[in-house]
């Protein structure tokens, strides 16, 4: 049989129509929702939010890795945007291409421990770094004027000023789109295959001739670049950066999105990230009350799919198979990674198979 | 020789896996290394295949001291290594794990191998698009070998093929090994199944606590009767 290696990822085009159906939708929204004041801040959190959220699913769901700090990366991205508001003023392209590599860097400081340790321990250095960024930001005064915090007031491309709800929204969208296609690009690369074969079985992708360490340390610095400039939109959104908004709770409403997504999936986390906005923006009257309730739509929607948001269609098709009493090829169509995953222990931490003997 | 090793000694900590082990490997020939779980057989495999870096010793690839050099860089010499327990990478497609075991390798040669690897398991290309994880055990050892083939490799390590399969299966795969050392690919194979691997082997070394307690030809080792009585039921 001839095969061609540009055959590979057809058998994943119904997430990249999924994909592409979605992107539209958003640029729609603003005119079929209506372009009010609290509906375009929702819908600009939520796609600020989906980066963020894809950016922790690289980690969590495409390479194994557990982070509960990365409110730590977008807090260095806006607080970036910050300080070049009030100090650099560079041009907003740059801007956020400095609030990328700021984070990226730190990003590639936290994964050089990720070669060698992982479950736990790595969890527990994420969570120190998402704890000590708000009280380094406190501390840091000169960069971050301390409790006050940094207040961005224009955001302006050349001439363009971005004054009114909509041009925030749709400038925010123009760059999450461009960067979930750098994405897209990278995890359908060579790179993004190793990643996740590192994710599957670190002995196996060794043997294959794959710099574990390397690719983890890499996946990490990529991971927060986006985070990164996310949190410069977050900066830019918000305009005012103050350490309060970069809590733990936070962090664990981004790992919560990604698991209410799917593990392994960029539309899954976009999905995870609106859900969960939706829910959080809903429940907000309810104060501190309103966690309880992201926390129960997490059980539900668990408890009804476990492979998250983006295996319904997986879910659904099997379903319909079953109730027209086809014989069901294991694995057959679509595959979904985040299947594969929930279906292993854990969310994909370590080896899934067995350890080997000496 | 393709390989020897000579003097190689391993340890894990305070814990010495093997011993001063001295292994040859001609070209074009299967080896097999037996032993009972904890023997050291695996370690000798990660040690060759760069997955371990040995306490003291030398590993001989072609005759280029290989020893202190990366993983990477031996499976670009030609060794590939298939580990214990199957590991293929169970949430990527079939296709994608093809391609994965030629992550080093040219995009012009992985098209032709995994032709190559297609037709020497057939089972394996109606699941193309397949998940790796959803396939059975027997498709899953293919898979693997498969999988180290896409690299084109000139030394073949083989951890426990047979584990945990049919005997039906156990025969395909067996019988797919001869095929891959007819076409020129020496292997080392490390096997629980004694009877299997000594068919196959021309030569063999059991390992005992890290060392070689035994070797010689399958004849050899198979009129021998501790041999016999510890691993083929004798």
């Amino acid at each position: 049989m001839a095969f061609k290696l540009s055959q590979l990822r057809k058998g994943r085009r119904g997430s990249q129509i999924g994909l592409v159906v979605g992107a539209f939708a958003f640029a729609l929204a603003p005119a079929v929702v209506g372009a009010n004041v609290t509906t375009m801040g929702i819908l600009t959190q939520t796609i600020i939010y989906s980066l963020v959220v894809v950016s922790l699913n690289l980690l969590v769901g495409f390479g194994g890795l557990v982070s509960i700090g990365h409110a730590g990366f977008l807090a260095i991205g806006a607080y970036a945007a910050g300080y070049s508001a009030n100090h650099l003023h560079l041009a907003l392209p740059l801007e956020l291409l400095m609030a990328g590599v700021l984070a990226g860097i730190v990003g590639l400081v936290m994964g050089l421990p990720s070669g060698r340790l992982s479950g736990n321990y790595l969890v527990i250095i994420t969570l120190g770094f998402g704890l000590a960024v708000p009280q380094i930001a406190l501390q840091a005064t000169d960069i971050t004027n301390g409790f006050t915090g940094l207040t961005i007031a224009n955001t302006q491309i050349g001439p363009i000023l971005m004054n009114s709800p909509k041009a925030m929204y749709y400038f925010c969208f123009v760059v999450v789109a461009i960067s979930l296609v750098l994405i897209l690009l990278v995890l359908a690369s060579k790179s993004g295959r190793a990643i996740m074969a590192v994710r599957d079985s670190e002995a196996a992708a060794a043997a294959m001739g794959i710099h574990v360490a390397r690719t983890k340390v890499i996946l990490f610095t990529f991971s927060a670049f986006f985070c990164g400039i996310a949190g410069d939109l977050f900066g830019h959104f918000e305009g005012l950066v103050t350490a309060g908004d970069f809590t733990l709770s936070l962090s664990l409403f981004f790992l919560a999105a990604v698991i209410v997504g799917g593990l392994g999936s960029v539309g899954g986390s976009i999905l995870g990230a609106l859900v969960l906005v939706y829910v959080q923006t809903r429940s907000a009257s309810i104060g501190v009350y309103s966690e309880f309730i992201i926390g129960g739509a997490v059980v539900v929607v668990l408890l009804t799919f476990p492979g998250g948001i983006a295996s319904i269609p997986t879910v659904v098709a099997r379903w319909l198979r079953s109730t027209r009493g086809t014989v069901r090829v294991p694995g057959e169509g679509e595959s979904n990674p985040g299947d594969a995953l929930t279906a292993q222990a854990g969310i994909g931490v370590g080896d899934h198979q067995g350890a080997s003997d000496a | 020789m393709v390989l020897s090793l000579s003097g190689l000694t391993c340890s894990y900590g305070p814990v010495t896996a093997i011993h001063a082990l001295r292994i040859g490997v001609r070209a074009h020939s299967v080896v097999a290394i037996l032993g009972a779980n904890g023997a050291g057989k695996s370690t000798t495999l990660k040690a060759i295949s760069g997955l371990v870096r040995p306490s003291r010793g030398s590993v001989f690839f072609n005759g280029t001291d290989i020893t202190r050099i990366s993983a990477a860089k031996r499976v670009k010499l030609g060794i590939a290594h298939c580990p214990e327990g199957r590991r293929v990478f169970v949430g990527e497609t079939v296709k994608e794990n093809l391609v994965l075991g030629g992550h080093l390798a040219s995009k012009k040669s992985i098209d032709s191998k995994i032709a190559e690897v297609l037709e020497l398991f057939p089972a394996l290309e109606r699941r193309l698009d397949q998940v790796a994880g959803s396939l059975s055990g027997g498709e899953q050892q293919m898979l693997a070998i498969g999988r180290a083939l896409v690299s084109s490799p000139k030394l073949l390590l083989l951890d426990e093929p047979s584990l945990g399969l049919a005997p039906i299966i156990i025969r395909r795969v067996f019988e797919a090994l001869v095929q891959i050392n007819k076409q020129g690919t020496a292997i080392v194979l490390v096997e629980q199944n004694v009877s299997s691997a000594l068919k196959l082997a021309s030569y063999a070394y059991v390992l005992r606590e890290g060392r070689i307690g035994l070797e010689g030809t399958p004849d050899e080792l198979t009129a021998n009767e501790q041999v016999h009585g510890l691993y083929l039921g004798g």
